[in-house]
């Protein structure tokens, strides 16, 4: 009886920390406060990031629906996540799954001049609508032509951080796609599977240190 | 493909915040060389200084998503490694010295604080004063008024330079990437200020005519801008020609040249920027000077209308064909041919 006591006042214990936990990550995803980096401090100085398989990716573009549907994106807010089509030397249709790239030293976080965005746990870039003053300078910085516009602010990807995802934790994105084309983790870990895989994963372009890598078969 | 996200307002205010911020600097370099002449085109082209900046920073606030959240200054530019928050905080602070110039330009508000402000209308002596001239006895106020002239020299030149650093450092464009540009939009920026100022002086000719070597020294200032502005130019869209086409950024950049010299932009850009802007002047301001001391009013108001209009064509081509690269298509391309 007193072992069982025990345990359920452990137990009860475990829940009080639990709870307290996912308050603190709730709170660190609605309000971008300082108290996220304590809740999450596992992941706080690892870069995520993502990898887009091409040999993979059937252009289904689930992994775009349900980053509008989970995110609760308004009419007028343009995909977080873009799909685009390339062909290649065999005239063959070649799919590319891409959002935002949580740079290393993100140029639109440089050039924000409300101080609206900012790089968090896991290395999430996200932005402050209530801070944004809408002037289009993080479009100019983007080297990827990521930021868009609503009539509230601007949007982008914040790897579902709005949408109650904790850092680190499998954007809407990545579970949604079953062909397995899009993959997030702690980026450098991605990059090891993928070499464990024989592949050898490019990051797009060089500009502000992307972490999104590409995969495919070349040819 | 154009450039399309920033439209013609931050175009306007790039070509008209240059120009305030020239027309400020030549009018008080006019008013520091003798404060005695040219009272009217002093005061008249401080508040056109202080016009153009006002509207072209209204312009840019009718832009943003928030313009009244853009108002709360102390938050919405607070980010200091941003230069449209340097670019912002030295707009607002030459906006201040460019309109207390002005109204201390003019004769009546001069008048009036010399009666009310003792300290304003009384002149100093120092020792040694008997030894000089009447003349060199300068009222506090106008030397409050050098001061001005001086800070504001000061904020037009770092608004000028502003308005390229604004693009330059923006970073994701590769026409805007060149050390060039800040150049290039400085040069013009005093180009047409002068050209404001000399309109200007045309209009009020005939209640404040301009001294001849005043018209003299603005047609010289045209001719070393013009020429500065041409070299500049040719350095920038020859760097950006000569960029490694093999890279997203090097294709982008030729492309956006191509687009100004030779392709949809190219009827425009020759016709008003170079052409209107560039040549017109010139040749009004060489032929100024040569016709000497005879009527060159109609010259100089049609070099620096020519002037005005390519400044402002410049900034709106310069924006228009700041296109990004594509840098996943180069990427996904080389995976994949």
């Amino acid at each position: 009886m007193t072992e069982h006591t025990a345990l359920t006042r452990r137990g009860f214990l475990a829940g009080c920390a639990a709870v307290t936990g996912s308050l603190v990550v709730v709170g660190a995803a609605s309000a971008g406060s300082a108290s996220a980096e304590e809740g999450v401090s596992s992941v706080a100085n690892v870069q995520y990031g993502f990898l887009s398989d091409l040999s993979r990716c059937v252009g289904c573009e689930n992994c775009v629906a349900a980053c509008r549907e989970a995110n609760h994106l308004s009419e007028e807010t343009a995909n977080r996540r873009r799909v685009q089509v390339f062909m290649n030397s065999r005239s063959n249709n070649v799919y590319v799954s891409t959002s935002c790239m949580h740079c290393d030293d993100p140029n639109c976080l440089r050039v924000c001049p409300a101080g609206a965005i900012s790089k968090g746990a896991a290395g999430i870039v996200s932005v402050n609508p209530d801070r944004c003053i809408g002037c289009k300078y993080c479009v100019q910085a983007c080297p990827y032509e990521v930021p868009t516009y609503n009539n509230v602010s601007m949007d982008k990807c914040d790897c579902c951080l709005g949408a109650g995802v904790a850092p680190g934790d499998t954007p809407y994105c990545v579970q949604a796609c079953i062909f397995d084309a899009l993959k997030y983790g702690p980026v450098d870990e991605l990059r090891a599977e993928a070499e464990a895989r024989g592949l050898a994963p490019v990051p797009v372009g060089e500009a502000c240190g992307p972490n999104c890598l590409l995969v495919g078969e070349r040819g | 493909m154009l450039q399309l996200t920033w439209s013609w307002q931050p175009a306007l205010y790039l070509f008209l915040g240059g120009m305030g911020a020239g027309a400020f600097i030549m009018a008080a370099v006019l008013f520091l060389i003798d404060r005695t002449k040219h009272r009217l085109v002093v005061c008249v082209s401080m508040w056109a200084a202080f016009a153009s900046l006002a509207v072209g920073l209204l312009l840019l606030l009718s832009e943003l998503i928030s313009p009244v959240r853009g108002m709360m200054m102390w938050q919405s530019f607070s980010n200091f490694s941003s230069w449209m928050t340097l670019g912002a905080w030295g707009a607002f602070g030459a906006l201040a010295v460019f309109a207390l110039s002005a109204l201390l330009a003019m004769r009546p508000v001069g008048n009036w604080l010399a009666k009310r402000w003792k300290w304003f209308g009384a002149t100093p002596k120092q020792a040694g004063d008997a030894a000089k001239s009447a003349k060199a006895a300068v009222p506090n106020g106008v030397k409050l008024r050098r001061v001005l002239a001086v800070v504001g020299i000061g904020l037009g030149a770092f608004v000028a330079v502003y308005t390229g650093m604004l693009l330059m450092t923006a970073g994701g464009v590769p026409l805007w990437d060149s050390p060039l540009l800040p150049c290039l939009f400085t040069v013009s920026a005093f180009d047409t200020g002068v050209a404001l100022v000399e309109v200007i002086a045309v209009l009020l000719s005939k209640k404040d005519p301009l001294a001849h070597r005043a018209a003299a020294l603005m047609e010289k200032i045209v001719i070393g801008l013009v020429v500065a502005e041409v070299a500049v130019l040719a350095l920038f869209l020859g760097t950006l020609m000569s960029g490694d086409p093999a890279t997203a950024a090097g294709a982008a950049g030729a492309a956006s040249a191509e687009l100004l010299t030779t392709g949809g932009l190219a009827t425009v850009f020759w016709a008003m920027v170079v052409a209107a802007g560039l040549a017109l002047p010139l040749v009004m301001a060489v032929l100024s000077l040569v016709l000497n001391k005879r009527e060159t009013r109609p010259l100089m108001a049609l070099g620096a209308i020519g002037a005005l209009i390519g400044g402002c064509e410049l900034r709106f081509l310069i924006l228009a064909a700041g296109v990004h690269a594509d840098v996943l298509g180069s990427t996904v391309m080389g995976l994949i041919m």
